[in-house]
């Protein structure tokens, strides 16, 4: 899942990166409200992380902004004004989440993975397909009973594809969901790891759920017969 | 005013020249003084001594003289005690003056007669024990009061019999009052010696930077534009020369890496037109021959793999860009390098099949290293695409990952047109191409990908290649020492 960090503080800003980094997801952070506003219009981030007192443009208009390009994302506002009319403010520019500042990082997690799971079908922090268990909270991955170790690109790929069960995923859709800017995508390199990943779910000859289609990209799916 | 204090801190160099200097001359004045002192006062008091025994001898020739006709010691006493009744100023008329103090003991080392300004004199008894036993003495006495007197004592001798002892002061006030004029003089004449001192040293300080501030105006003329200049350099060996050789040093540096930095911008100008050239002329071609469906089709594909080269060519000089900021974070996770290379064969096996090219994985030991798997991956991938790319339908290329010297290696060796020598040490760098006019894939960017993670990593890479036999690239990275 790639997050983007709008802080302008120099310390919290990559403290905040790295933190989220530790969760496995893929973190950009932009410092200022116009550079917000075109790197959230051209990257199909699945959670922004917005402070709200910010230079150039502030919280508040780059929500605004956002959501009047039609931007759906979930929007978590981040900010040390803690006046209710604020909060009221920002829900109603469509932020989906409020968390004032000083703040306990264990809650912004938890508040991470529920606007995450927002979209989803489960509600609880396990992600499941078939008898793959993926734990958002305690980053485990277990097949059946087997806790499976994977590299933290691979964790956060399968994370992915466990988000969009059954959707044909291409190449650039999931680099664009699991890289961040820093480390943009070599297709394959995603191609080395959905092989590294096939074989770590595989590995005691379970079916294999991760297909390749053609030209297209990848599926996750419940094996087939072909 | 403490803001316009404040501002003056830290002081400049000349200032801090200038305290140093002034601190150094009140030291040595203060040295100086004190020595100048203490040496002085003996000499001084060298030259009181001798006249001190000449008026001694001359006051022992008066007693000798009244004491001439009588032989006997009491007499003689009773004759100076009966002098002095008579005449109490008997010693000033022998000319002495007041400072002058005298005393006459008898042969026992009894006090017969004294000055009266004797009676302050704490004089130690050896002054008299000793001429008693022949030797005469001589000291510097203090008063009661503090004040300094120089003793002279000695035996008086009448016809070859010890018949008493004559000790004679003088007192040593007036040369302690010269002494002290000298040291007041020399507090007087310090803080001028002392204000001379630091305006020297500042002109000084000010000379000593005239060629500093001569190579300072030089660099400033020496802008971006014109970095073949040179600073001149003095041929005095000094710190000065060595300023400027450091200083053109720098410039060369500076000025290699702006060639190739403007090498790079052309390099990359170059490769980001050429596949926009062959869009816009595909385009074009397809706009003006208003074509059917299928070669609208056949242009749109062939438009996504130059769009797609193109996206290559700008990831990679950003990643290249990124690491050149050194911004870029590398995970450090733990890697199994032999599964990693498995993984990178399966997904390249079809390229190789494609190509006819015999892709095989000789040796597998397990290697765990730390680091970024992804970069790791993409380092296999662009080595091994090269591999594909210099080897011509037939050959083959082996991977193998071993520990050697406790490090974990990947050798990928091809059969492919090799490298001559020459070219061996340049193929890490950007836009490099041992044949500018081979067209062969890749964007002259990968290898210096490789390069530079390898590096972060803490890793070496090594290349040995024969033309037309083929290459061989080892990656060796430190090995993890753990499981």
């Amino acid at each position: 899942m790639r997050i983007l960090v709008v802080e302008d503080d120099p310390q919290l800003g990559p403290s905040l990166k790295k933190g989220l980094e530790g969760n496995k997801y893929a973190v950009d952070l932009v410092s200022d409200g116009i550079e917000a506003v075109s790197i959230g219009l051209a990257v199909p981030y699945d959670l922004i992380i917005l402070d709200i007192l910010l230079p150039q443009l502030n919280g508040f208009e780059v929500c605004g902004q956002l959501r009047n390009h039609g931007r759906i994302m979930p929007i978590l506002l981040l900010t040390a004004l803690g006046e209710i009319e604020h909060r009221i403010k920002g829900l109603d520019l469509g932020a989906d989440d409020y968390l004032t500042k000083p703040f306990a990082f264990g809650e912004l997690e938890a508040r991470v993975r529920a606007l995450l799971r927002r979209e989803s079908l489960t509600k609880t922090a396990e992600l499941r397909f078939m008898d793959i268990v993926l734990n958002t909270h305690t980053h485990e991955v277990r097949r059946g009973n087997r806790v499976i170790p994977l590299y933290s690109k691979e964790y956060t790929l399968l994370e992915f594809l466990l988000r969009h069960p059954r959707h044909v995923l291409s190449r650039l859709k999931i680099a664009e969901h699991v890289w961040d800017y820093d480390a943009e995508h070599l297709s394959n390199v995603i191609d080395v790891h959905i092989c590294s990943l096939r074989r770590k779910l595989c590995e005691e000859n379970e079916p294999n759920i991760i297909h390749t289609i053609r030209r297209s990209g990848y599926q996750l799916k419940e094996p087939q017969d072909d | 005013m403490i803001d316009r204090l404040r501002r003056l801190w830290p002081p400049g160099i000349r200032i801090q020249l200038m305290l140093w200097y002034m601190g150094i001359f009140i030291v040595l004045l203060f040295l100086i003084g004190v020595v100048f002192y203490f040496r002085l006062q003996p000499v001084l008091i060298r030259t009181y001594s001798g006249p001190l025994k000449v008026r001694t001898e001359q006051i022992i020739a008066d007693v000798t003289n009244d004491d001439g006709s009588i032989d006997t010691e009491d007499i003689t006493a009773e004759m100076l005690l009966l002098n002095q009744d008579a005449d109490k100023n008997s010693f000033k008329g022998t000319g002495l003056n007041v400072a002058t103090l005298v005393r006459i003991l008898n042969a026992k080392g009894q006090t017969i007669d004294m000055t009266p300004a004797f009676h302050v004199l704490q004089a130690p008894s050896m002054s008299v024990t000793q001429p008693l036993h022949g030797v005469s003495w001589q000291g510097i006495v203090r008063t009661a009061r503090g004040d300094q007197v120089l003793l002279y004592s000695v035996r008086l001798i009448s016809k070859g019999t010890l018949f008493g002892v004559i000790q004679v002061g003088q007192s040593l006030a007036p040369l302690n009052a010269g002494l002290e004029e000298v040291i007041n003089e020399l507090l007087i004449i310090a803080p001028f010696v002392l204000i001379l001192g630091v305006i020297g040293s500042y002109w000084l300080a000010a000379r000593a930077f005239v060629p500093i501030r001569h190579l300072t105006s030089i660099a400033e003329d020496i802008s971006a534009g014109d970095l073949h200049r040179r600073v001149p350099v003095p041929r005095s060996r000094d710190e000065v020369q060595h300023l400027a050789l450091t200083f053109n040093k720098m410039i060369t540096q500076l000025n290699q890496s702006f060639i190739q930095q403007r090498r790079f911008v052309a390099d990359a100008s170059h490769e980001l037109r050429t596949p926009v050239a062959a869009i816009r002329s595909m385009t074009d071609v397809a706009l003006a021959q208003s074509s059917n469906l299928e070669e609208c089709l056949s242009v749109l594909s062939d438009v996504n793999i130059q769009a797609e080269r193109l996206g290559w060519l700008i990831r990679d000089l950003l990643i290249l860009a990124r690491s050149d900021e050194g911004q870029v974070q590398l995970d450090q996770e733990l890697v199994r390098l032999d599964l990693l290379v498995s993984d990178v064969v399966a997904t390249l096996k079809p390229l190789a099949v494609e190509r006819r090219i015999m892709l095989q994985v000789q040796k597998l030991e397990p290697v765990m290293v730390r680091g970024d798997a992804s970069r790791l991956i993409q380092c296999v991938i662009n080595l091994l695409d090269n591999a594909l790319t210099y080897t011509s339908a037939g050959g083959s290329v082996t991977l193998m990952v071993e520990v050697r010297d406790r490090c974990g290696c990947i050798a990928i060796q091809d059969t492919g047109i090799g490298i001559a020598p020459e070219n061996i040490p340049h193929i890490f760098e950007r836009f490099y191409r041992v044949d500018p006019a081979r067209r062969a894939g890749g964007n002259g960017l990968g290898l210096s990908i490789v390069d530079w993670v390898i590096r972060a990593h803490e890793g070496s890479i090594r290349v040995e290649s024969q033309v037309g036999q083929g290459s061989t690239f080892t990656l060796s990275l430190p090995l993890v020492n753990d499981s």
